[in-house]
């Protein structure tokens, strides 16, 4: 409003630096991408789509992405089902431990990826289940519904039951009022909170590494080839999934970013 | 309660898991299928022996640090954004969020072919005459801190940013209208207010980075490997499953008593609130 | 105990000028309201003064230029509409932080803490929060807080309005005794008349960022200068008119309904149009012509009533379809329908508009009014 407020040089100047090393890496990885050679070199020596074209012949890329997709999709589709239930019975009514309950079905989020990974190799070695897409829809359920549950829950607080009532006390039936009048308005919420467990699921690593007996998923399928191919491949798969989450956030924009940088994450 | 039971099958799950996990973190490694057995052998060696116990101590040692710059430079991103135009806040924030929507596994990825041999940093350091030789930063201690800090920064930002954003512009003008400058305003006022936003991106950042795997995985390359690591080759390349479960278990109890140590703390910074 | 005075003062937002050109003179220990609707700029005005929002124009506290002064030296105490203490401060940390931006020795803050928990009867409340505490108490704080390094100017931007009416009361009160005590210049801004008149020695009305009138709260509420002073300060009845004959220092108008009423006017001329306003504590009702010497009287019909306690609020309607608002006492009950007859003395009502303009600029004529 200001020349009062605006900000020091210092702050605009290291902000400025601090912000340009963060997008830095991603810079270079698209750089390399591009790459006419073998080197994964920034900037880049030539220009090529030749890695691009190559994610074509790799078929184990192209499965693990099918199958990262079908999970990402289908978990986060669930966890906002159940969550909604979940949501709706704790904001809705009142029962002795609702806290607790809400507290329970949250307390996921607090442990390490790593332990849950091995709660399940030790579960599912025990009963002698190596399906991966079996065991790992499982995990991705699991991991996603506390992400989904957190902002659903917040929706639902935000739209206070009134409104509900209101309805019926207009002659609609409580299910009918709940979905002709709650579900629209709550719309938003249960959007951002399949785009959260989407990518929660999409990008998990840590524990599904313990389950990829037969299938494998992208996050591990790039690792992989990170360690033990030398060209820019991955590099070219990468720069895709980012021009995805980029293409993604300006899509979902209105819910997604607004949300975050006013601070609810 | 139908509406709940959905998702309390898949807590229950969850907790079933984790039970079956401590219990075999108590079963001998030589376990004679059918007879039930319980013995502490694997938490005796992994107490015992300095070699396993340093994963641990290692790891909360590089996380810490990791974490206070994460903080700070978290702080400076998230002030740098709150004082600016919103359309300067608008093209950082949207940096932020394709970054936090980036699976880690891209961005550490990127750090790599940033700090390699190589890499752009080496090259440009080259270039301009600073140092002689690349330096040697990828497969050490340092690409790992790098990493973490890389990694981690947007949860840090987006908290802090919040608690800037609660900060009614009245209490600075207070401040000024009462004689404090610019920086006595942030330093009495702003830093003071904004602390609950740290500690919650503390929180978040340091039970993060503690059990990062892919970070320490692919930019230690073996020579920095954290307690995730640890437990990932004991499980799934010696197939000592006992033993990995001894070791995610008391991962796990550290982890939540850091968890509940620091939350309980920090709730102390807000006691003016109540 | 400073003058402060500004002159021409604009001020925008990103383009959208919230201030245009606002001239305005605090003497020494005088306390002025501004009022005025809610947007027209009276915050505006108070970050001006207090620095800050950039603006253009001249302002003076005691003579010297602020432009280039930041606002941490400008030595400015404000109490904002929400208070804005610091909520990680005690009272009594929050009522000496000026004294410690200052750097002055720590005894002599406690010393001026514990004054100022004295005069503003706090005491008891100095180690706790401001969350702990109740609005008026809040409001005393931020009062506290402000005079505590005895600045030379004191804003005040609406600092009562969110408290009760009760509270909000003793509080005027309050404000003013502190202000006599202390001897503080005060720039107090609110959109409630009632405080500006209470409280102020010189009342400004402003509306869209411009001054309107300029005057004492006595020659506001009874000489409102245009139609919108009239309008915004109590609920006047306003009467278009055509003057029919005019003396030196009077004028016998007509109304649309043909009966002729006598208004206080200088320099009128016949068949001039005129519109004149009364005040609705000033009008009487009766079911009769009372045909006391000299009033002015109307026919009308009761329209709608409400009552106030002490008092209702008649509003009638004439055979035109005039409406007259009536702040009646309560010896007589009306009903809706009832026939009445309104009056008021002439020397009740302001011509607010002759001949289809404005009688006056905003300006302030001191001369007239002394
Ligand atoms: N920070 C701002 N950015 C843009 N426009 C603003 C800002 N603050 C105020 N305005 C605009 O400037 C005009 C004057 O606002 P101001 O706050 O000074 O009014 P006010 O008289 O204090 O109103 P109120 O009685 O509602 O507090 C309004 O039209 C308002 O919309
Ligand atoms: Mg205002």
């Amino acid at each position: 409003m200001s020349s009062w407020r605006s900000s020091h040089l210092l702050v605009n100047f290291v902000g400025s630096v601090l912000v340009g090393l963060l997008v830095l890496p991603i810079v270079v990885l698209i750089g390399v991408s591009f790459n006419a050679g073998v080197e994964q070199v920034f900037p880049p020596h030539g220009f090529s789509l030749r890695w691009y074209a190559n994610l074509a012949n790799r078929q184990g890329f192209l499965d693990a992405a099918k199958l990262t997709l079908a999970l990402a999709l289908g978990s986060a589709c669930i966890s906002v089902l159940v969550s909604l239930g979940a949501g709706v019975a704790i904001t809705r009514y009142r029962f002795p431990g609702r806290d607790f309950l809400l507290t329970l079905l949250l307390s996921p989020l607090i442990v390490p990826q790593v332990v849950v990974g091995m709660a399940f190799l030790v579960t599912l070695s025990a009963l002698g289940i190596f399906n991966s897409i079996v065991s790992l829809s499982l995990l991705h359920c699991v991991i996603t519904l506390p992400f989904a549950l957190r902002v659903v829950v917040v929706a639902l607080q935000v739209h206070p039951a009134s409104i509900e009532e209101a309805a019926q006390s207009l002659g609609a039936s409580p299910v009918r009022a709940f979905f002709g009048v709650t579900v629209p308005q709550i719309a938003p919420g249960l959007l951002a909170a399949g785009v959260f467990a989407f990518v929660t699921s999409f990008e998990n690593f840590t524990a599904s590494q313990f389950l990829v007996w037969d299938r494998t998923t992208l996050p591990i399928a790039i690792y992989t080839s990170v360690q033990t191919e030398n060209d820019p491949t991955a590099a070219a798969l990468s720069s895709l999934i980012v021009a995805a989450v980029i293409v993604f956030i300006a899509v979902f924009n209105r819910f997604v970013v607004r949300h975050m940088l006013a601070g609810r994450t | 309660m139908a509406l709940v039971l959905p998702a309390l099958l898949v807590i229950a799950t969850f907790f079933a898991m984790m039970s079956t996990m401590v219990v075999a973190s108590f079963s001998p490694a030589d376990a004679v299928q059918g007879i039930r057995t319980y013995t502490l052998e694997h938490y005796r060696r992994f107490l015992a022996s300095s070699f396993y116990w340093g994963y641990l101590t290692g790891s909360l040692w590089i996380s810490l640090y990791c974490t206070f710059i994460t903080a700070v430079l978290g702080y400076f991103i998230a002030y740098f954004m709150f004082r600016s135009s919103s359309v300067v806040r608008l093209v950082v924030g949207s940096v932020l969020i394709v970054q936090f929507f980036t699976a880690y596994v891209i961005r550490s990825y990127a750090v790599m072919l940033l700090v390699g041999k190589t890499g752009f940093l080496n090259q440009t350091l080259l270039a301009l005459g600073i140092i002689d030789a690349p330096l040697r930063i990828l497969f050490t201690q340092a690409a790992v801190a790098i990493g973490l800090v890389q990694v981690s920064l947007p949860f840090m930002v987006f908290p802090i940013l919040a608690s800037l954003n609660a900060i009614p512009t009245n209490l600075e003008m207070a401040s000024a209208s009462l004689g404090a400058s610019r920086f006595k305003t942030f330093w009495t006022i702003v830093f003071p207010l904004t602390l609950p936003g740290i500690a919650a991106g503390v929180v978040v950042v340091y039970l993060f980075e503690l059990t990062s795997y892919i970070v320490p995985g692919m930019l230690g390359g073996g020579y920095a490997d954290m307690i995730a690591n640890l437990i990932y080759n004991k499980a799934m390349r010696s197939f000592e499953y006992g033993f990995a479960a001894a070791a995610a278990v008391v991962t796990l109890v550290v982890s939540a008593a850091i968890v509940y140590g620091l939350n309980r703390s920090f709730a102390r910074i807000t006691r003016y609130a109540r | 105990m400073a003058q402060v005075e500004l002159k021409d003062i604009r001020a925008s937002y990103g383009g959208v000028e919230a201030v245009k050109g606002v001239s305005l003179r605090l003497e020494a220990t005088e306390l002025v309201a501004v009022l005025g609707p809610s947007g027209c700029g009276k915050t505006t005005l108070i970050r001006v003064v207090a620095g800050f929002v950039d603006f253009q124009g001249t302002l003076l506290i005691d003579g010297r230029d602020m432009a280039r002064v930041p606002p941490h030296r400008r030595d400015i105490g404000i109490v904002f509409q929400d208070y804005a203490l610091f909520p990680h401060q005690t009272v009594a940390e929050n009522i000496g932080y000026g004294l410690r931006m200052r750097a002055r020795p720590r005894a002599e803050i406690r010393a001026r803490v514990d004054e100022l928990v004295e005069l503003l009867r706090l005491g008891g409340f100095a180690a706790r929060y401001p969350s702990s505490l109740s609005g008026g108490q809040r409001q005393r704080v931020a009062i506290a807080r402000a005079l505590a390094s005895e600045p030379k100017v004191l804003l005040l931007d609406e600092p009562l309005s969110a408290l009760d009416r009760k509270l909000r009361e003793e509080m005027q009160v309050e404000l003013r005794e502190i202000q006599k005590r202390v001897g503080i210049t005060m720039l107090f801004v609110t959109h409630d008349q009632e405080e500006a008149l209470a409280l102020a020695d010189k009342v400004v009305v402003m509306k869209d960022g411009r001054v309107r009138q300029i005057g004492a709260p006595i020659d506001i509420y009874l000489r409102p200068e245009d139609d919108f002073v009239a309008e915004f300060i109590g609920k006047s009845t306003f009467f278009d008119a055509t003057v029919v004959e005019a003396a030196p220092d009077v004028a016998v108008a007509r109304l649309p309904n043909g009966s002729t009423v006598r208004v206080p006017m200088r320099g009128a001329v016949p068949r001039q149009r005129i519109t004149f306003a009364v005040r609705p504590e000033r009008i009487g009702v009766s079911d009769r012509r009372t045909s006391r010497e000299g009033m002015n009287a109307v026919d009308a019909v009761v329209d709608h009533v409400v009552f106030l306690g002490a008092h209702q609020h008649v509003r009638v309607r004439t055979a035109e379809a005039q409406r007259i608002e009536v702040l009646a006492s309560n010896d007589a009950k009306w009903r809706q329908g009832d026939t009445v007859t309104v009056e008021w003395h002439p020397n009740d009502s302001v011509v607010v508009r002759s001949g289809g303009v404005p009688v006056q600029t905003s300006e302030y004529r001191e001369e007239e009014r002394t």
